[in-house]
């Protein structure tokens, strides 16, 4: 119709044309318009793939992550003559990772066969050199190794294990992983990961439709996300650069930087980033990442040593490490690892036998607590305190450093357990605390630790940083002063126990009494160290000079500057055990003065070394005085306040040491020292309320109850040329002979010796020498 | 003095190994040492060039041994690290803390070696070792 008419009338149609025409030559050229807006939005996605680009160029070719550093516990080394017993060894294997098998054919296993071990160690690289893995054949008689055999039937000198990894120092992220090449993935890894996560890997560009589309269908049939689509590239991305968040931007984003990713880098470098990158599992605060660190996260094993099953089990976990944690959800995690496993045996990757046959294995999980990397804490507080003398804490929680230390798995353990059986047994309420400081006595290597009651508690660290007074501890620095005078002091010189008052240089006096409240006269100063009497040890520090004892105590290793004060001789400073550990390392090196050394070795990531942390000794005593006080600390120990030690250790076994015990029985120490081993107790309250426990009573069991549980040396002496030891009556500072009742032999340097015999008096007086001497001054 | 002593155990070494030095350059040479060698003839006699510990078989005398030939070969890194692992094993064995005193002179820290040398006598060495000690100490001390 209107056709039409506009047909008849010209008007009508010239104006329609004219109407048309204006239409036309209205400004709305949409044609125009979508092309400039396309053409801008073409230029938005460059700049920003562009801006993208830039992103994933940086962050992909610079340092990737940042790698805690790695702390590691002395290795164990085998050799004929180690004392060690068979059940330790077991344990430390096991603790290792190491796999008990009947047949020895792999690195990381071990056979046990009673008394003889078969062991095939793992090769790792150390400070000095790579050690290569060995099969060693491992024979005890007792607790001792008494040979070793390599493959070839011809004996071997040393076996030195890898180290067992004690810990880290992390980054505010806590984030941690253990990088690997692809090289060391084990057989099935990487098929299998790809078999789950991403089977079209190397045939798609960063993103796999055929992939979306399988997850979009089977999403639907599910009615809910049931599967993604994601490939390696876009997990990886997201984990690498992105958040979590869902939504279409970033998954856009993601889409962008997956096909970026794989534009730039290679598919077997993308997969390797990925191995490292995946998060697998949380350990606290710590985040684990990657399959490297996995491995010895679930099952201590490096990750190369893990059979099918294992490595089923850690490709089970990428879908959620949290859903499927096989600690705290096996069932499912073993459900989903045969899943895995019937994937794998239906792709032809593994044979299905094989399949079947790990199906049947357990999940392989070793427990939290055997590779708790934060086992000693209260050492690796040492550690970190060392290193931040020298290192910036930048490094050591990003550059993949790789620190020894001189820690001994074995000793710490024991260590622990005798601070956390002692203590249960002297206090139900749980209320008392403890700590405790073992060296190396002859090297100064810190071996052990302990910080808390509670192994593994990472806290306030008494073992540092609890400082109190130290009451006793102190008394051989008086002692050693005077024997350094061999002209007027020796063991037998009598001193003074007898009531002191002195001013305390704060305008008051100071009057000290004896735990007994009894003063006992002149009495040898040997027995006045042993029994701890404190006037006499006032007494005594006084009339050789305060400055005196005080420098000694400097000379000692005490590097704390104390107050001039008359109080300090009977251990009014507070310190921690660390400190006193110090002290006691000089007596029980023989006056060598040498620092405690928790680091052995730092070395980079590549394995270059990057300090040494050896020996440094500096002779601060003459071995003659070192050696009259070692015979007094002896005597403690065999019949002076210590000597309750000798329920726990046997009798032959010469030991050295000072009970220390301070007011109101806040606090009670034991400091004291075997042939090869130096050890410092401490029991209290965190609230400083009294514990009513003296050193005797209280520390000296945790110190008994270790040094029963591990392998003892006995002192020795000295053997310093001008000491000479005679036969005397202690009580009248006289010469005497062996035959006489009640006479001892004590060692004197040359010319100190008393000049006149004391008779020989035979006493009838029972009971131990302190009860004879006691006799005659009854 | 202790330098004279270094060089000329190198010198020794070398004079065994390169035979093609000019005549004079050797007299020179030769008369260096023989002067050198008059100021610290001890040290010369008793510290052997070849490992005193080559034939040990067990854990300490192996170590004992590698260490002897890392630090003969300037590897002292090397030497260390197999010192503390002797140490390690055997805390009291004086020969540890000889070689270890030889390992502080040899890296010019005389002041450590000689207190390393003092803990080695500490530990009762045998004769032959206190004497060599001894040499040791008197050549630092002097």
């Amino acid at each position: 119709m209107v056709k039409k008419s506009t047909t008849k009338k010209g008007r009508p149609a010239k104006k329609t044309k004219s109407s048309s025409r204006q239409k036309q030559g209205n400004p709305v050229p949409w044609k125009s318009i979508l092309f400039k807006l396309g053409l801008t939005l073409v230029v938005l996605v460059c700049a920003y793939a562009v801006y993208l680009d830039a992103i994933v160029t940086r962050q992909f070719e610079g340092k990737k992550w940042a790698i805690p550093a790695k702390v590691f516990a002395r290795p164990v080394e085998l050799y004929s003559g180690k004392l060690i017993t068979p059940g330790d060894l077991q344990s430390q294997l096991r603790r290792q990772g190491y796999q008990a098998v009947r047949d020895v054919r792999r690195p990381g296993t071990f056979a046990r066969n009673g008394s003889q071990f078969v062991i095939y160690s793992r090769g790792f690289h150390f400070p000095d050199g790579t050690e290569p893995s060995r099969y060693v054949k491992v024979d005890f008689q007792g607790s001792k190794v008494i040979r070793l055999v390599g493959r070839d039937g011809k004996n071997l000198p040393l076996l030195r294990l890898d180290p067992q990894p004690i810990g880290g120092i992390y980054p505010a992220s806590y984030e941690d992983r253990l990088l690997i090449r692809t090289a060391q993935a084990p057989r099935y890894l990487i098929p299998a990961l790809l078999a789950i996560e991403d089977r079209d890997y190397y045939d798609h560009v960063g993103l796999s439709p055929t992939a979306i589309a399988r997850a979009m269908v089977a999403n639907l049939k599910a009615g809910g996300v049931v599967q993604g689509g994601s490939t390696i590239t876009q997990q990886l991305v997201k984990n690498f650069f992105l958040t979590n968040e869902r939504t279409l931007v970033r998954k856009g984003k993601e889409a962008i930087m997956a096909l970026l990713l794989e534009l730039h880098y290679g598919k077997e470098e993308i997969l390797e980033t990925y191995l490292n990158e995946v998060y697998l599992g949380q350990h606290g605060r710590r985040a684990i990442h990657g399959f490297g660190l996995a491995s010895q996260f679930y099952f201590a094993q490096p990750l190369k040593e893990l059979d099918l099953a294992r490595t089923a089990l850690l490709v089970a976990m990428v879908k959620g490490p949290s859903y499927y944690d096989p600690r705290r959800y096996p069932e499912r995690a073993l459900e989903r690892r045969n899943l895995v496993l019937d994937v794998l045996a239906e792709r032809s990757i593994v044979p299905v036998a094989e399949a079947e046959r790990s199906k049947k294995l357990s999940l392989g999980v070793v427990s939290r607590e055997l590779v708790s990397t934060n086992d000693f804490p209260a050492y690796i507080d040492m550690v970190k305190e060392q290193l931040r003398k020298d290192y910036d804490e930048k490094d050591l929680t990003s550059e993949g450093l790789r620190i020894f230390t001189n820690l001994d798995p074995v000793i710490q353990r024991e260590a622990q357990n005798s601070v956390t059986s002692t203590l249960k047994t002297l206090d139900k309420d749980k209320q008392l605390q403890g700590a405790m400081v073992v060296s190396s006595a002859q090297t100064g290597d810190l071996l052990a630790v302990v910080g808390d009651r509670n192994p593994g508690y990472a806290g306030f660290n008494r073992a540092i940083e609890a400082r109190r007074p130290v009451g006793s501890l102190l008394k051989p620095a008086i002692y050693l002063t005077a024997l350094e005078r061999p002209g007027q002091y020796t063991l037998t010189t009598p001193v003074h126990d007898t009531p002191v008052k002195i001013s305390d240089g704060r305008g008051g006096y100071w009057e000290p009494q004896n735990y007994s409240r009894k003063s006992h006269g002149q009495v040898p100063l040997f027995l006045a160290l042993a029994k701890s009497y404190n006037q006499a040890a006032a007494n005594t520090g006084m009339a050789v000079g305060l400055p005196s004892v005080l420098n000694t105590l400097k000379r000692l290793g005490i590097e704390q500057a104390l107050p001039p004060y008359p109080s300090v001789l009977l251990g009014s400073p507070s310190m921690a055990p660390v400190e006193v550990a110090n002290m006691y390392q000089t007596i029980a090196s023989g006056g060598f003065r040498m620092p405690l050394r928790a680091i052995d070795a730092v070395v980079d990531s590549q394995g270059k070394p990057l300090s040494r942390y050896s020996i440094s000794v500096e002779q601060a005593f003459a071995p003659g005085p070192m050696e009259l006080l070692r015979t007094a600390l002896g005597m403690v120990m065999k019949d002076g306040t210590g000597r309750s030690v000798y329920q726990y250790v046997e009798p032959g076994i010469a030991l050295g040491g000072k009970t220390g015990t301070t007011n109101d029985l806040r606090d009670s120490w034991f400091a004291g020292y075997s042939g090869d081993l130096v050890a410092v107790t401490w029991i209290g309250h965190d609230d400083n309320s009294p514990t009513k426990l003296t050193g005797s009573s209280g520390a000296l069991k945790i110190w008994g109850n270790f040094m029963s549980n591990v392998p003892v040396q006995s002192v020795t002496s000295l053997g310093a040329g001008n000491v000479s030891s005679i036969w005397v009556n202690p009580s009248a500072n006289g010469r005497s002979h062996p035959y006489c009742e009640g006479a001892i032999q004590l060692p004197y340097i040359k010319g100190s010796e008393p000049k006149a015999y004391a008779g020989c008096k035979a006493d009838v007086v029972k009971g131990s020498l302190f009860d004879k001497i006691k006799g005659w001054f009854e | 003095m202790m330098y004279n002593a270094i060089s000329l155990t190198s010198l020794t070494k070398s004079c065994g190994k390169v035979i093609s030095f000019p005549p004079g350059l050797f007299v020179v040479l030769f008369l260096t040492g023989v002067l050198a060698g008059c100021s610290t003839p001890v040290l010369i006699q008793e510290e052997q060039s070849s490992s005193p510990y080559e034939q040990r078989q067990d854990a300490l005398g192996t170590l004992l041994n590698q260490a002897w030939n890392a630090r003969e070969a300037g590897r002292f890194g090397e030497a260390e690290s197999l010192l503390g692992r002797a140490m390690r094993i055997s805390p009291t064995a004086p020969d540890v803390y000889y070689q270890l005193a030889l390992l502080r002179r040899d890296q010019g820290r005389f002041a450590q070696s000689r207190q390393l040398a003092e803990r080695a006598l500490s530990l009762r060495p045998g004769v032959m070792l206190e004497r060599k000690i001894n040499h040791l100490l008197s050549a630092l001390n002097s």
